[in-house]
C-alpha cells in the first residue's frame, strides 16, 4: 500500500476537462477507441492464472512459505487485505470468476458447436432457463415432439447410448464434449460395441437419461453432462453411467466420473478412461454403487 | 498377468568409499482421486520396517570393492530382516564416493542381482545421491515444515554430496570429490598410506601438496581439511571460485540457486564427528575429524544456521530404500508381458520436434533418435514428450501416427514402443497409437514422469490391479 | 378453528392446518416446486391470518408428520414440558408472537417458554414475523453451549473455519487453515468437508487439525465432515476428535435417506465421551438447509420452513456444540434468489433460538442462483445483529472443494468490528499472544499473515 501523499503524486486524477473531451462522440477519440475495442494488447484477463499471481500478501514473515503455500492449495489463499476486506484486485479477480460461472449456467450452448459435431437437439420440458433452473422434474421430462424424434430416428436396442446435455454448465460441453466423443465413440466401435445415436438434450438433468435409456431400449446409457460452476472451474463435465435405467431408478445405481476439463482429467483423457469403464460396466451388467470402479 | 497389490518391499542398498548398510521399507500406494474421479496413484506411505547396522565397505584394494564379501553382509541382513529375495518388488543399490571405486560397481551390482528377485537393480549418480541424501536426512521436510531454504551436506569418505530443498521443493544439487577419507593414515604411526589426486589439485591451487609415506600432523591435517571445508562452503555461497571447479565431482556442476541458503544440515559419516565433538583428529586414521572441525569454524561466519538432520550416517540408504521410486498411472496402456524394463535410455524430443508431431509431421523426431540410437549404441530409447494439457483429438490421432511411423522406421518391431509424458494424457496416446499398431506391438505410455536427456528409466511390474507401475529414474549407469 | 380469511373482497379458504402452514410461507422456490405455495400474495396473508389465530394447541396435535410413523416428531413431542404446555396451549399464534416481542419477556422468559413449544409451534410463529422480527426476537434469546471452549455467549461473534481442499491435499488443507487462524478465525471450530468419505482420509486430517491445535496451542474445536458412520469408525480406531458431525433432516425418512438414525447420533454420543479428545458436555454438530426432505421426497406435504424447524427439534435432545443452516447451497430449485436466501437464514436462525439451539449459519449460495457476494455479506450483517453464534469462513469467500460461495476469511473481523462483537475469550486472547492482534483485539501487522505459522518454535 502506499502511503497517502505518494499516491496523489504518482497517480493524479486526469483533469476534468480531459475525460469530458475522451467521451464526447464529436470530439473523434470515441471513433478510435472503438476501432481498438475487442484489441487485448497489453491486457490481462482478470480470469487468468496471471492475473492472480499478481495478487499476493506483501512483506509476508516468509515470503518462501508464501509462495509454497500457495502452490499447495487452489484456495485464494495468502492475498493479503485491505484493513478488514480484500485488496481491489482480490475482489475484482473473484467478481470476474463469478461472472464466468454465472454465464456458464445461464447462456445456451453455442449452436456452432452442436452442428460441427452433428448432435440433433432435443429438449425437456422446461421452457426456459429459469424453468430449467427451479424445476428438476420437469427437466427429467422429454417434451412429446422430443420422445417422437429419439423413436423415429435414433438406433433401437444399442448396447450403449451415448448423448450430451447442458445440464448447468454449457461452457463445460462447448469445451470438453467434442474430443471426449470422438475418443470415445471410435474406441467403442473399436471394440465392435453397438452404439445409440448420440443428440444433444437441451435443459437436461442427470435423471433424463432414464427416459432415454428407456427410449432408446439402450443396456447402457452414458451422458455427458455440465457440473454446476464452481469460481476455480466454470466447464467442469462429467459423465453419468447408468445400466438399465428406468425412470425412478436410485440415484445409487449410477457410476460418475466427475472433473474433467482443462486443469482437470483432460478429455480426450477421460474418454480413453470412459471407454474402458463403460466396457467393464456392459460386462458386470452393473453400475452405481454394487460396481466397483 | 499377475499383478501386485497396494504394496511394494523396497530395499536400499548403500555402499560407500568407508561404510555399508541397508534398510528395507514398504511403500504404500492408493488412489488418491475421489471415488467419481479418474483413478490416481500415489505413493501414500513409506514406513521403514528393517535397518541393518553400519558396515565397513569391504575392499580387495583402495579402488577394489570386494564383491564376495558385500554380497554375503546382504545375505545375512536378508535372513535378519526376514525377507527372502523373492519379497522384494523395487529399490536401489547404490555405490556412492569416489568414481574409482564404482569401475568394478557393474560386476558387484551382478552379484548382488540375486538378492534383488524381480526388483530393478540400479544405481544413481552423483547429482542423484545427492537428492537422495537430502530427502533421507529429512532435510526437504524440515524446509517444508518451516518454510525455508535448507542445504544438505552428506560427508562421506570420498564425497561432498550437497543437494537444496525450498519448502519441500527440490532447488539444487551439486557433488565435490571432498570427504574424509581422501588422506589415509596409520592412527599409531601416523604415517600416510594414501593421498587423492583430487586433494592435491586442490592444495595446487594454494601452492601445497601432500604426499604418501609423509606423517600426518595436526597442522597438514587441518591444512587439508581446510582446503576441502574451503570448497564446500565456496559451494554453498555459489561463488564458484577456482577450488570449486576444481573439486567438483565429474558429471556434476556446481550449484546455481534462485534463493540464498538458510539452514545447513549435514549427514553422512563426516556428520557424525560434527554433532558429536570428536576433538582427537587422529580417531579413524582419516580427515573426518579435521574436516568436520574446519567446517565448524568456517559456518558462523556464513549466516547460515546449522540444524541437526534426522538422519545422519543412513541418510542415504534411507533415501535410496524410500524415495527411488516413483509411481506413474493410473492411465497407462500396455499389452504384454515386458516387465521389469531396465536401464532404458531416455530420449527427450526437442520441442520443435514435437510441435510438429501434433501436425503428423515424424520426419525431425525419425532422424533425432536414428541419430541417439547410433549414437548411445542402443537399441531402443523412451522417446519423452512434454504433451498438452488440453490436446484435441484431431492433434491426438496425428501424434500417435507420428510416433508409430517414427517407430516403424527406427525402433526394430519385436521391441517395445515406449512413450513417456509430463501431462496426463498416456491412457488416451495409448489407446489411439494401439488402434493403428495392430495387436502384436507391445506399448507402453507412461505419464507423470518427468525426465531429463542422459536419464535411464527402471519399470517394474504393474501394480494397483494393473493401473500404475513402478519407475525407477537414474542418471547414470556403468559401462 | 376458522380455516379461511377475507383479504380484498375475496375469501381465501384452507384444508388443513398443514395447508396454511404452507401457504403462509414467504415465497419460496421449493414450496412452489412442492406445490404447496401460496398462489398470490394475498392469499399469502390470508393464510398468515387464518394461523395468527390458531392455537398452540391446535397445532401441536397436528404434526406434520405423524407420531406412529416417525422417531423425528416422537422426540419432538415427547420432549415437551407439560406444564409449560398446559400455561400457553390456549393461546393463539398471534398471542405467541407479541409475547416474544414483547419488552417484558426476558431472556429467562424464553427459556423457560421453548420448553413447552413442538417444532410446528415454533415454524408457526416464524412464519409471522418479518425479517426484523426475526432479527430483533433471535437477539433476546442467546443460546450458549461448551465443547472445549463456549460458543455463544453476549458479545461473542464466532467462525467456523473451513480450509477445503479438491484432493484433501494435507498440505494445501494446512496452508489454508494457517491463512485462516492469521486471520482470526477458526474459535467455534476448524472443519473440513471431505472429499473422500473414507476412515483412512477422515483420521489423517484429524490428526492434522489434532497436530496444529496442540503445537500452536489453539484453544478451539475439530472435526471432519464425514459422514457419521465413517467418523465413528475412525475415532474407534484412535483418531483425536472433538465432534462428530452429521447433516440431518425433518423427517425420520429424511435422515434415513442421510444414512443415520437417532441410534446412529447415540452411539456417537456415547463413543465421545468415552474417546473423544474434548472436554464437552456438548461434542455434535449438525448441519441444516430448507429444502433437503423434499430433495428426499421425505416432506410428507409440509413446507420447508416446517420441516427445518423439526430438524432442531431432532437436534435438541442431544445437546449439539454447534448446528448451521447451510443456506443457499442447495440450490435454485429451493431458494431462487438472494432474497429467498436472506429471508431463510433469518427464519432458521430464529426458529433453531428459539428451540434453545446452539445456532450459526452458513451465508452461502451457488453460481446457479440469482445471487453474488454482496448478499451473503448483507446475510451476515444481518445475522450477526440478530446474535448469530458464527458463521462459516473460507479462502476469500471461495470454496474450491464444493464449489459455492461463502463468507470470506476478511468477512469475520470486518463484522466484529462493525457490532462490537469479540471472538471467544480464550481464542481472542490466544490471537494476543500469537501477536495477531494486540491487546485492545486491533490486527497488527501479523494479521492475515499465514506464515507466522511456520516460525520455529
Amino acid at each position: 500500500m502506499k502511503a497517502l501523499g505518494e499516491a496523489a503524486g504518482e497517480s493524479a486524477p486526469a483533469p476534468e476537462a480531459e475525460s469530458v473531451r475522451e467521451n464526447d462522440p464529436a470530439s473523434g477519440s470515441m471513433e478510435s477507441s472503438r476501432e481498438n475495442a475487442d484489441d487485448p494488447e497489453g491486457l490481462i484477463d482478470l480470469t487468468s492464472a496471471e492475473y492472480k499471481a499478481g495478487i499476493q500478501l506483501q512483506d509476508p514473515e516468509n515470503e518462501l512459505a508464501l509462495r509454497a503455500m500457495r502452490r499447495a492449495t487452489t484456495a485464494r489463499i495468502g492475498l493479503g487485505r485491505a484493513g478488514n476486506r480484500p485488496s481491489t484486485r482480490a475482489m475484482l479477480s473473484f467478481r470476474a470468476d463469478h461472472a464466468m460461472a454465472k454465464d456458464a449456467v445461464m447462456k445456451p450452448v453455442d449452436q456452432k458447436f452442436l452442428d460441427r459435431m452433428g448432435l440433433h437437439t432435443v429438449v425437456s420440458k422446461c421452457g426456459d432457463i429459469n424453468e430449467h433452473l427451479t424445476r428438476p422434474d420437469l427437466g427429467r421430462q422429454l417434451t412429446d415432439e422430443s420422445i417422437k424424434y429419439i423413436e423415429e430416428n435414433c438406433v433401437k436396442n444399442p448396447q450403449i447410448q451415448i448423448y450430451v446435455s447442458d445440464g448447468l454448465s454449457n461452457a463445460a460441453i462447448e469445451n470438453n464434449a467434442e474430443d471426449l466423443l470422438s475418443i470415445l465413440m471410435e474406441g467403442l466401435k473399436d471394440q465392435g460395441i453397438k452404439l445409440g445415436t448420440p443428440f444433444f438434450v437441451k435443459y437436461g438433468r442427470v435423471p433424463t437419461m432414464d427416459k432415454v435409456s428407456e427410449l432408446t431400449g439402450a443396456e447402457l446409457t452414458c451422458v455427458l453432462i455440465g457440473e454446476r460452476p464452481g469460481l476455480a472451474a466454470s466447464d467442469s463435465m462429467s459423465a453419468y453411467i447408468t445400466y438399465g435405467a428406468y425412470v425412478g431408478i436410485s440415484e445409487s445405481s449410477r457410476t460418475v466420473v466427475s472433473n474433467i476439463h482443462k486443469n482437470g482429467i483432460q478429455p480426450v483423457e477421460a474418454g480413453a478412461y470412459l471407454s474402458e469403464l463403460l466396457l467393464k460396466i456392459l460386462e458386470a451388467k452393473k453400475s452405481g454403487v454394487e460396481f466397483k470402479q | 498377468m499377475n499383478f501386485k497389490g497396494n504394496e511394494v518391499l523396497s530395499v536400499g542398498i548403500d555402499i560407500g568409499t568407508t561404510t555399508m548398510s541397508m534398510i528395507v521399507s514398504r511403500l504404500e500406494m492408493k488412489n488418491t482421486a475421489a471415488s467419481y474421479m479418474v483413478p490416481e496413484v500415489n505413493i501414500t506411505s513409506k514406513n521403514i520396517i528393517y535397518r541393518s547396522g553400519i558396515y565397513m565397505t569391504p575392499l580387495i584394494s583402495r579402488t577394489m570393492l570386494d564383491g564376495e564379501k558385500i554380497s554375503q553382509v546382504i545375505a545375512d541382513e536378508y535372513h535378519k530382516a526376514g525377507i527372502k529375495p523373492s519379497d522384494v518388488d523395487t529399490g536401489a543399490v547404490i555405490v556412492t564416493g569416489e568414481s574409482a571405486l564404482k569401475e568394478n560397481a557393474r560386476v558387484l551390482i551382478e552379484q548382488l542381482s540375486r538378492f534383488a528377485g524381480d526388483f530393478v537393480v540400479s544405481t544413481a549418480g552423483p547429482d542423484l545421491e545427492s537428492i537422495i541424501a537430502g530427502r533421507g536426512s529429512g532435510a526437504e521436510e524440515f524446509s517444508k515444515k518451516y518454510g525455508c531454504t535448507v542445504a544438505n551436506l552428506d560427508i562421506g569418505g570420498g564425497t561432498t554430496n550437497i543437494s537444496v530443498f525450498s519448502c519441500g521443493e527440490l532447488l539444487g544439487q551439486t557433488c565435490l570429490d571432498a570427504g574424509g577419507r581422501l588422506v589415509i593414515y596409520d592412527p599409531a604411526s601416523r604415517r600416510i598410506s594414501y593421498v587423492s589426486k583430487r586433494l592435491n589439485d586442490a592444495a595446487a591451487l594454494y601452492g601445497a601438496s601432500f604426499s604418501e609415506g609423509s606423517i600426518a600432523d595436526e597442522l597438514t591435517l587441518h591444512r587439508a581439511a581446510g582446503f576441502l571445508a574451503d570448497a564446500i562452503i565456496d559451494s554453498l555461497r555459489f561463488s564458484h571460485r577456482e577450488i570449486t571447479r576444481v573439486t567438483t565431482t565429474s558429471g556434476s556442476s556446481p550449484l546455481v540457486l534462485s534463493d540464498p541458503v538458510q539452514y545447513v544440515s549435514f549427514s553422512g559419516g563426516v556428520a557424525d564427528c560434527y554433532y558429536n565433538d570428536i576433538n582427537d583428529v587422529y580417531t579413524y586414521g582419516d580427515l573426518g575429524p579435521a574436516l568436520a572441525q574446519e567446517l565448524k569454524k568456517r559456518v558462523p561466519g556464513e549466516g547460515f544456521t546449522v540444524i541437526r538432520p534426522t538422519e545422519t550416517i543412513r541418510a542415504t540408504v534411507v533415501g535410496a530404500g524410500t524415495y527411488m521410486t516413483n509411481v506413474s498411472g493410473s492411465t497407462i496402456s500396455y499389452n504384454e508381458d515386458i516387465f521389469p524394463i531396465k536401464n532404458l535410455s531416455v530420449l527427450v524430443v526437442s520441442p520443435d520436434s514435437e510441435e510438429l508431431l501434433y501436425r503428423g509431421e515424424p520426419g525431425k523426431l525419425i532422424e533425432e533418435l536414428r541419430w541417439y540410437l547410433g549414437q548411445s549404441q542402443q537399441d531402443n530409447a523412451a522417446i519423452c514428450i512434454k504433451g498438452k494439457e488440453k490436446i484435441s483429438y484431431g492433434e491426438l490421432r496425428n501424434l500417435a501416427e507420428s510416433l508409430l511411423e517414427t517407430d516403424r522406421s527406427a525402433i526394430d518391431r519385436a521391441l517395445p514402443l515406449i512413450i513417456i509424458c509430463e501431462n496426463d494424457m498416456a491412457k488416451a496416446l495409448g489407446m489411439v497409437i494401439r488402434r493403428s499398431a495392430g495387436i502384436q506391438k507391445s506399448i507402453l505410455c507412461l505419464d507423470r514422469i518427468k525426465a531429463r536427456s542422459g536419464d535411464y528409466i527402471d519399470i517394474g511390474y504393474p501394480v494397483m490391479d494393473g493401473i500404475a507401475v513402478p519407475v525407477v529414474i537414474k542418471t547414470l549407469i556403468f559401462g | 378453528m376458522r380455516l379461511k380469511s377475507l383479504v380484498g373482497g375475496k375469501v381465501y379458504s384452507f384444508g388443513s392446518i398443514k395447508e396454511v402452514l404452507g401457504r403462509a410461507n414467504e415465497l419460496k422456490s421449493g414450496d412452489m416446486m412442492a406445490g404447496i405455495a401460496a398462489r398470490s400474495d394475498a392469499e399469502r396473508i390470508a393464510a398468515k391470518d387464518v394461523l395468527s389465530e390458531m392455537l398452540v394447541s391446535d397445532i401441536r396435535n397436528a404434526p406434520v408428520v405423524p407420531y406412529e410413523e416417525d422417531e423425528v416428531t416422537r422426540l419432538n413431542q415427547d420432549g415437551v414440558d407439560a406444564r409449560v404446555y398446559e400455561k400457553i396451549r390456549g393461546w393463539t399464534i398471534s398471542d405467541l408472537r407479541e409475547y416474544i416481542l414483547s419488552e417484558k419477556t426476558s431472556e429467562e422468559d424464553i427459556k423457560v417458554l421453548r420448553r413447552g413449544l413442538t417444532s410446528e409451534v415454533i415454524a408457526a410463529v416464524c412464519k409471522l414475523m418479518s425479517n426484523l422480527d426475526l432479527i430483533y426476537a433471535a437477539k433476546k434469546m442467546p443460546v450458549q453451549a461448551t465443547c472445549n471452549t463456549t460458543c455463544g455467549g453476549t458479545g461473542i461473534l464466532s467462525t467456523r473455519l473451513q480450509p477445503n481442499h479438491t484432493l484433501d491435499g494435507i498440505e494445501g488443507i494446512r496452508a489454508s487453515t494457517y491463512d485462516g487462524l492469521s486471520y482470526g478465525c477458526g474459535d467455534v471450530l476448524i472443519g473440513l468437508n471431505p472429499v473422500n468419505d473414507s476412515v483412512a482420509g477422515t483420521s489423517e486430517v484429524l490428526k492434522l487439525f489434532d497436530e496444529i491445535k496442540n503445537t500452536f496451542e489453539i484453544p478451539t474445536q475439530i472435526c471432519v465432515l464425514a459422514h457419521i458412520t465413517t467418523q465413528i469408525e475412525a475415532v474407534k480406531r484412535g483418531a483425536p476428535c472433538d465432534m462428530i458431525f452429521q447433516s440431518i433432516a425433518g423427517s425420520e425418512k429424511g435422515n434415513s435417506a442421510f444414512g443415520f438414525s437417532a441410534e446412529t447420533v447415540r452411539e456417537a454420543l456415547a463413543l465421545l465421551r468415552e474417546k473423544g479428545t474434548a472436554k464437552g458436555p456438548n461434542v455434535l454438530y449438525f448441519e441444516t438447509g430448507q429444502g433437503s426432505e423434499l430433495s428426499s421426497n421425505a416432506h410428507f406435504g409440509a413446507d420447508q420452513v416446517t420441516m427445518e424447524a423439526r430438524c432442531y427439534g431432532f437436534a435438541k435432545p442431544f445437546d449439539p456444540f454447534m448446528v448451521n443452516t447451510v443456506v443457499g447451497f442447495i440450490g435454485p430449485e429451493f431458494l431462487y434468489n438472494s432474497k429467498q436466501v436472506i429471508r431463510a437464514g433469518l427464519e432458521d436462525h430464529f426458529m433453531a433460538k428459539l428451540t434453545g439451539i446452539p445456532m450459526g449459519c452458513d451465508c452461502c449460495y451457488t453460481n446457479h442462483m440469482d445471487a453474488d457476494q454482496n448478499d451473503i455479506e448483507n446475510l451476515a450483517v444481518l445475522l450477526a445483529a440478530a446474535g448469530v453464534n458464527y458463521i462459516l469462513s473460507v479462502p476469500s469467500g471461495d470454496d474450491v472443494m464444493l464449489n459455492y460461495q461463502t463468507n470470506s476469511y476478511h468477512d469475520i473481523m470486518a463484522v466484529r468490528k462493525i457490532l462490537g462483537y469479540h471472538p471467544i475469550k480464550e481464542y481472542e486472547d490466544w490471537l494476543k499472544k500469537m501477536g495477531i492482534v494486540d491487546q485492545y483485539g486491533a490486527p497488527t501487522a501479523r494479521f492475515g499473515d499465514a506464515t507466522i505459522f511456520t516460525e520455529r518454535r
